[in-house]
């Protein structure tokens, strides 16, 4: 029953998500149809969970069954529409990815035993998340509080229940966009019951997302052997592997910004204007679809992808680019507004779980050297933070006139502004002291640094080969 | 010469260049059992000392006592281990002072022991006061202590020994802690058998952290690697796959002991809960708490609040809360009927049937209307 209620949830998103994709990159194909796959299963239920929370904040329905199925429903049937009106439904055009190519036995071998070895290591952690009860902090008094909350009233609650008549206030854990506790609550209405391993399961779905997302971008550079060492490399940074086989909202924020990024990275890479008016589409609504993830995913990384954005990737010079940015900036607002609104008129604050508007500034030297103990000391990234710097320094100036150099850019801003807020924000010191909430802005870029230092990597050991695409026969 | 060539010459000059010394294992037990007393001791302070067959009895009155023996300057142990027995819990300490200073100041290395035997490690790698010289050595008794001292036996490592363990010391695993979603140790290193033992007892770790030596060693190589490199005029592209190499090859060491303390903690969730029996399972440092519970929301179910009482508040309360939801906990013992108490052994039901705690009530008459073990059950104030 609980695996029959997964894949009908999971269903219903992901075709929903696959039509929004579709549809939003309109007639010229820029994704493969794997592609196409992951980014609707990552995508769906955030933008699925939207809908039902604007009908259910709208009066329309309750969180119940109904609630739940005819937003989406709707949703799918009129995106359905558009993409058959499109020519959308089925994708003529076929990505050809780069094709096989030889490498020495011993590199072959020695990558296959890594994917093996990082298999087994997801195989184990899917394992225990779906065995295990909800064991962490955040999970119990956030995520699936709510997400339980929201199942067992059919309301979308703002203020928890503390006891002795106490409440814990809206502008805490409820000030983070509800999508993701939605999702479960979606899970557990189609389910009949809360179960844990269910709503503890979605994050797999994530993980997933991640990673085949991280795969299919390598792909259009690279073939599928040094692909897969690029996931390969990301599972096996311990807090990645850690959080992508438990039930916290990071990885589901890293698999957005990694959408996002992806999109970027596309549109930087082709001259075409029908395909740059494709990928400026989709960068603008997988933009605005990270802002629905968490309020990092709003404030930091969603303002710092538009700024590079518009700086290195949208442009206005033809008819087709200025088209697709109007049509992209108003899906985007479509996305954001109503979400702040709400925020605005229930008082929600922009923090981690605190408000960040009246917070004090000082220089805190000691977050400083909390930071350098994370990144020298603890092997939460493993070598990454030696590896990201030496190979950007080593690519040399070639690669910053690459199209890849907008998202070292990014990656380099976000960290520079993450790093910026801990060090000079008193309230958000202790975070970074106490080494608690230091890593999760980090990981939510990890993808992306990872993505930025293959490229960066093999693209100065090899010779980068040209992405091809071809007709497919109609 | 080629560069394989030069390392292997390298580690053979200095293999036979290291004095004999490094390869000289050296261990020194100072026993207490009847007749086997092997050195001089000294009382000093409140301490009174008894012979028994297998040690010596030693007990402090309202002062900390001493028991202390001369170390020579040709020993320097690194690393020891005492063995005491114990009627009851007690503390005491490995105490040092060196006789050369002018004023000398007594360091210590604190031990808590539990009733019975224990064999204590400590490790003296590393401490600054820990000094090449002559100096007294013994065990401090704080105030009112009484403890069998059998055996103390002080270890030299050589290098060899340092190298191997610390090279074991890497794959020693942390466990799985509350931190670890916010971020992981790593691979600490220890020197002696003492540390190596110890590495997560005390947080955040006092041992050399693995990941910075790895930083260290790695950066140094990839310095030699461009210095060797630019002298012997290597193209710009081999240097760089050498360096690429290395870092490969130390990510996935990194990743192989990393990725094995992720298995462990999965293998360890496995054994302990996930393939335990019902009534032996313990989940992580919650022990029984998810059993209990799940013994405890049926009762509750009808119920919007309950109290609720535990052995700490966190993380019982907000875990509570979620599993029972939407009944919630609190402690509104004047309007709520249900008590759910949880590892509390200072709760009680009295005959008069009313929940005391320490004795005192604290709630009308009522009904234990389930146990799940001495110290945890549910009651039901009887209207």
């Amino acid at each position: 029953m609980n695996l029959l209620a997964f894949i009908i949830s999971i269903g219903i998103t992901t075709v929903l998500g696959w039509l929004i994709v579709g549809v939003v990159q309109g007639a010229t194909t820029v994704l493969s149809r794997g592609e196409r796959l992951a980014w609707g299963m990552t995508l769906g239920p955030t933008v699925g969970m939207f809908a039902v929370f604007l009908c259910h904040i709208s009066g329309i329905t309750r969180l119940n069954f109904t609630g739940f199925l005819v937003p989406q429903c709707a949703v799918i049937i009129i995106l359905g529409a558009i993409a058959w009106k499109q020519g959308t439904l089925r994708q003529a055009r076929t990505i050809t990815a780069i094709a096989r190519e030889s490498h020495p036995r011993w590199m072959t071998l020695g990558i296959g035993l890594l994917c093996a070895w990082t298999a087994l290591k997801l195989v184990a952690g899917a394992y225990d998340i779906i065995s295990v009860p909800t064991y962490w902090d955040d999970s119990f008094n956030n995520w699936n509080m709510r997400g339980k909350m929201f199942f067992v009233t059919q309301e979308l609650r703002l203020e928890i229940p503390a006891g002795n008549g106490v409440t814990i206030a809206a502008q805490s854990v409820s000030s983070y966009p509800p999508m993701l506790p939605l999702m479960k609550t979606f899970l557990a209405t189609i389910r009949g019951q809360w179960i844990d391993s269910l709503s503890n399961g979605i994050h797999l779905v994530w993980l997933a997302g991640l990673l085949s997302v991280l795969y299919l971008t390598l792909r259009r550079s690279f073939d599928p052997l040094l692909s897969s060492l690029g996931v390969y490399a990301l599972v096996s940074l311990p807090l990645v592997l850690i959080h992508g086989t438990n039930p916290y909202a990071d990885i589901f924020v890293a698999a957005h910004v990694l959408i996002a990024a992806s999109a970027l990275l596309g549109l930087r890479r082709t001259q075409q204007k029908n395909e740059r008016a494709s990928w400026t589409r989709l960068l603008f609504v997988s933009i605005g679809v990270l802002a629905l993830t968490k309020n990092e995913g709003l404030l930091i990384h969603a303002s710092l992808l538009l700024i590079t954005s518009v700086i290195f990737g949208v442009r206005l010079t033809s008819t087709e680019e200025r088209k697709a940015v109007i049509v992209g900036l108003g899906m985007f607002l479509a996305l954001l507004l109503p979400w702040l609104s709400f925020k605005w008129m229930h008082g929600l604050t922009f923090g981690n779980a605190s408000s960040v508007s009246n917070a004090s500034l000082a220089f805190n030297a000691t977050v400083v050297r909390a930071i350098w103990f994370h990144l020298s000391r603890e092997p939460n990234w493993l070598l990454l933070p030696l590896a990201l710097p030496l190979t950007l320094v080593v690519a040399g100036k070639k690669f910053w006139r690459l199209p890849e150099a907008a998202l070292a850019i990014f990656v380099l801003a976000d960290i520079a502004v993450q790093f910026g807020l801990f060090t000079f924000v008193q309230s958000l010191a202790t975070e970074a002291i106490n080494q608690t909430g230091l890593s999760r802005g980090l990981l939510q870029i990890a993808p992306v640094a990872v993505l930025v230092c293959a490229i960066a990597l093999w693209s100065t050991l090899a010779p980068q080969p040209q992405l091809k695409a071809q007709q497919a026969q109609p | 010469m080629r560069p394989a060539r030069l390392l292997s010459f390298a580690i053979i000059a200095l293999a036979v260049c290291l004095p004999h010394s490094s390869y000289a294992m050296t261990t020194r037990a100072l026993d207490f059992a009847r007749g086997q007393i092997n050195v001089d001791w000294t009382g000093q302070g409140d301490i009174s000392m008894q012979q028994a067959n297998d040690g010596v009895l030693l007990r402090s009155g309202n002062g900390t006592g001493m028991l202390l023996t001369t170390l020579g300057a040709d020993f320097h142990p690194e690393s020891g281990v005492i063995r005491v027995a114990s009627e009851a819990p007690q503390s005491f300490s490995f105490l040092w002072t060196m006789m050369n200073d002018a004023s000398p100041t007594a360091f210590t290395v604190p031990f808590e022991v539990m009733t019975g035997e224990a064999d204590k490690a400590f490790s003296l790698h590393g401490k600054p006061e820990w000094r090449v010289g002559q100096k007294k050595i013994g065990i401090l008794l704080p105030p009112w202590t009484t403890l069998m001292l059998k055996n103390i036996e002080l270890r030299q490592n050589n290098r060899i020994e340092q190298l191997f363990y610390a090279l074991s010391s890497f794959w020693i695993f942390d466990e799985l802690r509350p931190y670890s979603i916010n971020f992981v140790w790593g691979p600490q290193i220890g020197w002696n058998a003492a540390e190596r033992s110890h590495l997560y007892d005390v947080l955040p770790p006092v041992y050399q952290s693995g990941t910075l030596l790895m930083y260290q060693v790695l950066i140094a190589l990839i310095a030699v690697f461009i210095i060797y490199g630019r002298w012997r005029r290597t193209p710009r592209t081999t240097i760089l796959q050498r360096i690429g190499i290395l870092l490969v090859g130390t990510w996935i060491i990194f990743d192989l002991r990393m990725g094995g303390e992720f298995l462990s903690w999965v293998w360890h969730d496995h054994t302990t809960y996930i393939a335990a029996s019902h009534s032996d399972r313990q989940f992580r440092d919650r022990d029984a708490f998810y059993d209990f519970a799940a013994f405890a929301a049926p009762f509750v179910a009808d119920r919007e609040s309950y109290v609720f009482f535990a052995e700490y508040p966190w993380p019982y309360l907000g875990n509570m809360r979620y599993l029972t939801y939407p009944s919630i906990p609190g402690i509104d013992y004047m309007n709520d009927d249900t008590w759910v108490i949880y590892r509390r052994p200072d709760m009680a039901v009295n005959a008069a049937g009313q929940m005391t705690i320490d004795g005192e009530p604290v709630s009308p008459a009522g009904t234990v209307l389930g146990r799940f073990d001495d110290d945890s059950f549910i009651f039901r104030v009887t209207k």
